[in-house]
């Protein structure tokens, strides 16, 4: 296979004009990075949903986006098996599309919403083309939203099985999550590669059940212009004490954990200039009791806390100048959030729990501070010495790596395509799912 | 000697006798003569083979001045039946014997009887008496009793007429009318009627005051009993001895016909009008509260009480009864259940059960102050087998027979269930370690389960997508009860192993839970490019019936067999079993090893163990880490399971499938497995294979499962532990 005109279809579970996650951050980037590389075409396929209003005949439609996007509604999705139920749809609709691209890639980075059936119909539909899929958390392997937390104590999970999984989920039989599993694991078996942007998610793939060998770790490419200059210090006694904390405001995101261990702070340290700006919206669509505690929370807090509201994408670098620390207090794993990558690349420092992607990407005392997850003593102590120790900020800031760029990381995809075409089984066979249920 | 040279009719006189036949072994003969005794030896044609004793009626006869002044009518018994014509008789009269010559030609006996009438004039009651008695001697055969009909109907009055008459179940009828010389009480009757032949019947009557007869008789009341049943339908007149001679009582026209359940109140309101001795009022007073559509124990003024949950007509016509019956002093004697004319005694065998809701109801009622309310085993559970095998002749009802009173009754409403079903029901009152519960078993539960007669689960309909092909070599039957799941996730692995994608796939279920999935069904089977043949059954109870009526879809002479919980732990699993069943010939059912979702054994294998009397089955590993497998080889075990097999149709068909006597699917595969090693085709076990099968929901049913369980086996001993202490391996 020549690198000439390699083409590529990109697909994922959401636009990121539509929804802010990360990963349909990164996986537009790599679809902008790989247009950008010589003989290579990519085309973006993004699922769409409700309340956006869809054509009658047709699943596929576009919003004024460009050429080479394309937006797929589906709404007939059952979580628990990430099945999509319209599959006439999507014989009807979608492989026709993909009949007619006719791309030798076809790079999954979800298929939540769009269902692991998207994953046969391809298969079936292009048996010469290559299917690789990214994995940005745990949902093939976790019914708790992907994170891989129990339910009820948001104690963390290290391993799934059908028996643990009732454990979380006392309404749903072994049996069902067996199920799960076996069909999940089976269709997950179709694609010949799977990317993972952490080695932290690779283990966990593996432990599952994943072949080692077909697992590449690539982290996420970022697509930002400028590095915001380090904060203006003004003042008498100048320091670096402005933390801030990017995200969405779900439980998992820990923000409480953050809200809290901000009061514990002695007055003295805390002083007139420290600050936290949360940079982050949707707290009115989490559960009642999560958001009285936060709303509690911010109470106490008082003027140590202000609330910048939502943010888009576009806006980080600019939001970046005001901001000294950037504060990861998540209390799931984490895989490779796109702020750790866009702190690094504004150079600044990072505090976040000691787990997961994080402790993996962040190294304490080198580039950033690590917290015991949770416990908001132990942040409220990194905090402290944050503001108070001497030279720690600007030697965390030097050990920042470079990260990477969207066009570094296309490059390092297109690599990975190349490969795996070649290594591609005759057509019509599918890869063996045998190597794929190691340890099932 | 007088000439009555007339009419053949008439009695010869002195030496001639007429003849005429009565049957083949008893001849009327009559004639005149000298007085004869009731009784004599006669002999006939000379000949000493034939001495016998005739029953005789003799009459002063009113001629004057005859040597022959007494007429006579013999009624010779004749002890063979050879055709000779009997040509004479000799009378041994102590001192001279009689001889009479017979005439040649024989009379028919309705000649006959007209004859002795115009003969014997006044006495002619008495010869029609005497023919009567001597013809109704010892057991009288319908012929005889026609005769004596033919006789009575000539000879006897009219004496007055039945206007109502009350059919009754158990098989006597209650007339009321009038007559002017019926007595009272107790007495033998001949029933007429129809075109049945006559009966000889008891009458046990009292009278009672009738206005409209203006003096010229009474009315009268009573039961008219045979040993068959009286049709009383078909009735149209009563004879009796009266004073004066034979009567007829005639059925009116235009008479009352009661039904049983009309006839006891119509007699009860008889009653105090009837006049009779304490026999016939007794009798009349049973017959008086027998059952008639009425609750009559809830209304006792005595402490007993019945309460109903349910009674239902089980598959093979038995009726299992659930109920209470309340009754601290102990005064019922007996409990019956009675359905049209079946009955049977259910308190011999029924199961008590504890009641406490029962004690509590009553605690303060008054009538019950004798209730102990420690005492709680009020309830019962009975079974009475085929009492209404094609749904009850008439009424249903329970009789409690009261040891000081007359009996009381209570109606059963009778609904049709299935075995499974009632056990079903009485499952909640009923803790399956419990004596209760094993009594229940051992005498209902398990008998009713036993008898199962009713019909194969089959294919009503059945639906193809794809390119179904019923006669191709393999298919693969999956068989749900309804209760699996999920089974578009199996079809979705069946579509991702290249060896099961494109098998001809049936899958068979009740037709009430795949009509719910039957669109899902379809749309999966066709974006995967299935070719599945979906079969809505009926009478499926559980998977071994889906398999059964999914088998009964399909041509194919291999079948590989899996319940709808079953999933493949990878592919190739199917390859593997037909290899290891092919190499053996097709012989054998070829079963692989079964895992829980945690990756321990549910299922490898059952193997026999003991000795003789002692011997089981039991399941190996079950629990075990899989571990255990490791090294495993291939094993010739007792049973395979239906859960996941292969199998040839031919085998499974010669053994006509699963036995019905069961209300699971454990043992019902189990049997199964046997019925083929007797009839040649062993179970191989393949640990190489592994397949999944998830616990379903182990709260919801536990308690089914656990009283199921123990019904099966006692079902299964029943039928196998013989066979199975002479087993080999």
């Amino acid at each position: 296979m020549s690198e000439s005109a390699i083409r590529i279809l990109v697909v994922s579970h959401g636009h990121p004009s539509q929804s802010l996650g990360g990963a349909e951050v990164a996986s537009h980037n790599l679809h902008k990075g790989l247009n950008e590389l010589d003989d290579v075409s990519s085309f973006y396929l993004a699922r769409v949903g409700p309340p956006v209003p869809r054509h009658s005949a047709s699943a596929l439609m576009s919003l004024g986006h460009k050429e080479n996007e394309l937006l797929y509604y589906a709404n007939d999705f059952n979580h628990f098996f990430l099945s999509n139920h319209n599959t006439d749809e999507v014989r009807q609709d979608l492989l026709r599309f993909v009949r007619e691209l006719e791309p030798d890639i076809v790079h999954f980075h979800h298929v939540l919403g769009l269902g692991l059936e998207t994953l046969y119909a391809v298969r079936e539909a292009l048996p010469e083309a290559a299917i690789v899929m990214t994995f940005h958390e745990f949902v093939p392997i976790c019914a708790h939203d992907g994170q891989m937390v129990k339910t009820g104590n948001r104690r963390l999970c290290h391993a799934a099985s059908p028996i643990d999984c009732n454990g979380c989920f006392p309404d749903i039989a072994p049996a069902r999550f067996l199920r799960r599993e076996r069909f999940v694991k089976a269709m997950l078996a179709l694609a010949d590669h799977y990317v993972v942007p952490s080695a932290f998610l690779a283990g966990r793939y593996a432990e599952w059940g994943i072949d080692p060998d077909r697992i590449t770790v690539i982290e996420n490419g970022l697509d930002v212009a400028e590095e915001a200059p380090a904060r203006t210090l003004t003042g008498p006694r100048p320091r670096r004490s402005r933390f801030a904390f990017f995200g969405q405001l779900t439980p998992y995101k820990g923000v409480d954990v953050l809200l809290d261990a901000i009061t514990r702070v002695p007055e003295e340290i805390w002083g007139e200039d420290a600050r936290l700006m949360i940079f982050g919206s949707n707290l009115e669509r989490q559960p009642e009791a999560y958001r009285k505690t936060v709303e509690e929370l911010i109470e106490r807090a008082g003027p140590r806390v202000r609330f910048y509201g939502a943010y888009q994408n576009a806006e980080m670098p600019h939001l970046m100048q005001s901001v000294d620390w950037v504060v990861m207090p998540s209390i799931w794993w984490e895989n490779s959030p796109v702020v750790i990558q866009e702190a690094f690349f504004h150079r600044r420092p990072l505090i976040s729990s000691n787990i997961g992607g994080m402790a993996e990407k962040i190294a304490d005392r080198v580039n950033g501070l690590h917290f015991r997850v949770f416990s908001a003593e132990d942040l409220a102590d990194r905090l402290v010495e944050a503001l108070t120790e001497e030279g720690l900020w600007d030697r965390l800031r030097d050990g920042i790596p470079e990260p990477c760029s969207y066009r570094a990381c296309a490059r390092r995809h297109l690599d990975l395509y190349l490969d795996v075409l070649e290594k591609r089984q005759p057509a019509g066979e599918p890869a063996s799912p045998d190597t794929v249920a190691q340890t099932a | 000697m007088n000439e009555h040279r007339t009419a053949d009719h008439r009695v010869q006189d002195g030496h001639r006798a007429m003849l005429a036949m009565v049957d083949d072994s008893l001849a009327l003969i009559a004639g005149a003569g000298d007085m004869m005794p009731a009784t004599l030896h006669v002999l006939l044609n000379g000949d000493p083979n034939t001495l016998s004793q005739a029953a005789i009626v003799s009459w002063r006869r009113t001629v004057q001045g005859s040597d022959a002044p007494y007429g006579f009518v013999a009624l010779v018994p004749l002890k063979s039946t050879s055709r000779t014509r009997l040509e004479s008789v000799v009378f041994r009269q102590p001192g001279q014997p009689v001889r009479y010559v017979l005439d040649e030609r024989a009379r028919s006996l309705d000649e006959a009887f007209r004859a002795l009438r115009e003969e014997a004039g006044p006495a002619y009651g008495a010869v029609v008496d005497g023919i009567v008695e001597a013809l109704l001697a010892g057991t009288p055969n319908p012929l005889r009793l026609s005769r004596v009909a033919a006789l009575l109907r000539l000879a006897a009055q009219g004496d007055g007429f039945i206007e109502v008459m009350g059919r009754s179940e158990e098989g006597d009828v209650f007339v009321q009318g009038w007559a002017t010389e019926l007595p009272r009480g107790r007495m033998r009757v001949i029933a007429v009627g129809g075109s049945g032949a006559p009966v000889l019947a008891e009458l046990t009557s009292g009278t009672f005051e009738r206005e409209d007869l203006g003096g010229g008789g009474q009315g009268f009341a009573g039961l008219v009993e045979a040993k068959e049943p009286v049709d009383a339908a078909a009735l149209r007149s009563l004879f009796f001895r009266g004073k004066e001679g034979w009567r007829c009582v005639r059925v009116y026209e235009q008479r009352v016909l009661r039904e049983p359940t009309e006839t006891p109140s119509h007699i009860r309101a008889m009653l105090p009008r009837i006049s009779g001795s304490a026999e016939v009022t007794a009798k009349l007073n049973v017959a008086a509260h027998r059952y008639d559509g009425q609750d009559t124990v809830s209304g006792l003024e005595k402490p007993v009480r019945l309460g109903i949950d349910f009674a239902a007509i089980v598959d093979d016509g038995g009726i299992v009864v659930s109920g209470w019956l309340l009754d601290p002093d102990r005064l019922v004697g007996s409990v019956t259940l009675h359905a049209g004319a079946q009955s049977a005694v259910l308190d011999e065998r029924w199961t008590r059960q504890a009641r406490p809701d029962v004690t509590r109801a009553f605690a303060d009622d008054a009538l019950f102050a004798s209730l102990n309310p420690q005492h709680n085993r009020h309830g019962f559970i009975a079974f009475a087998p085929r009492m209404a095998e094609h749904g009850a002749t008439g009424p249903v009802y329970l009789e409690l027979s009261l040891e000081d009173g007359l009996p009381a009754h209570y109606p059963l409403v009778t609904t049709r269930l299935t075995a499974r079903q009632v056990i079903e029901r009485l499952l909640a009152t009923l803790d399956p370690n419990s004596s209760t519960a094993l009594n229940a078993i051992e005498r209902q539960f398990g008998p009713m389960v036993q008898s199962l007669q009713r019909g194969k689960p089959v294919a009503a309909e059945t639906d193809d997508i794809g390119a179904f092909d019923e006669t191709a070599p393999l298919a693969l039957v999956i068989g749900t009860d309804g209760r699996a799941g999920d089974l578009d996730i199996l079809l979705a692995l069946l579509a991702l192993d290249p060896e099961t994608r494109n098998l001809p796939i049936v899958l068979a279920g009740p037709s009430e839970s795949l009509d719910e999935v039957g669109s899902e069904i379809r749309r999966l089977a066709g974006f995967y490019g299935l070719a599945v043949r979906v079969v809505y059954g009926e009478r499926i109870e559980d998977r071994c019936d889906a398999l059964e009526a999914g088998i009964s879809a399909t041509k194919s002479e291999t079948l590989a067999l899996m319940s709808a919980h079953i999933l493949p732990r990878g592919p190739g699993w199917l390859s593997r079993l037909e290899a290891a069943y092919r190499s053996r010939g097709g012989k054998y059912l070829v079963s692989p090893a079964i895992l829980f979702e945690d990756g321990s054994i549910r299922w490898a294998g059952i193997w026999l163990e003991g000795e003789g009397q002692g011997r089981t089955l039991a399941e190996r590993y079950v629990g075990y880490p899989r571990a255990v497998l490791d090294g495993a080889e291939p094993a010739e075990v007792t049973a395979g399971t239906p859960d996941c097999c292969m199998v040839s149709r031919a085998a499974f068909e010669e053994v006509e499938g699963f036995t019905r006597g069961y209300v699971g699917s454990a043992e019902k595969g189990l049997d199964l497995a046997l019925k083929l090693k007797l009839a040649g085709t062993a179970s191989l076990w393949l640990p190489e294979v592994e397949m999944l099968g998830a616990e379903e929901d182990i709260e919801a049913g536990a308690h089914w499962r656990r009283l199921a369980r123990r019904i099966d086996r006692w079902a299964f001993e029943r039928r196998w532990s013989l066979v199975m202490s002479n087993m080999g391996g």
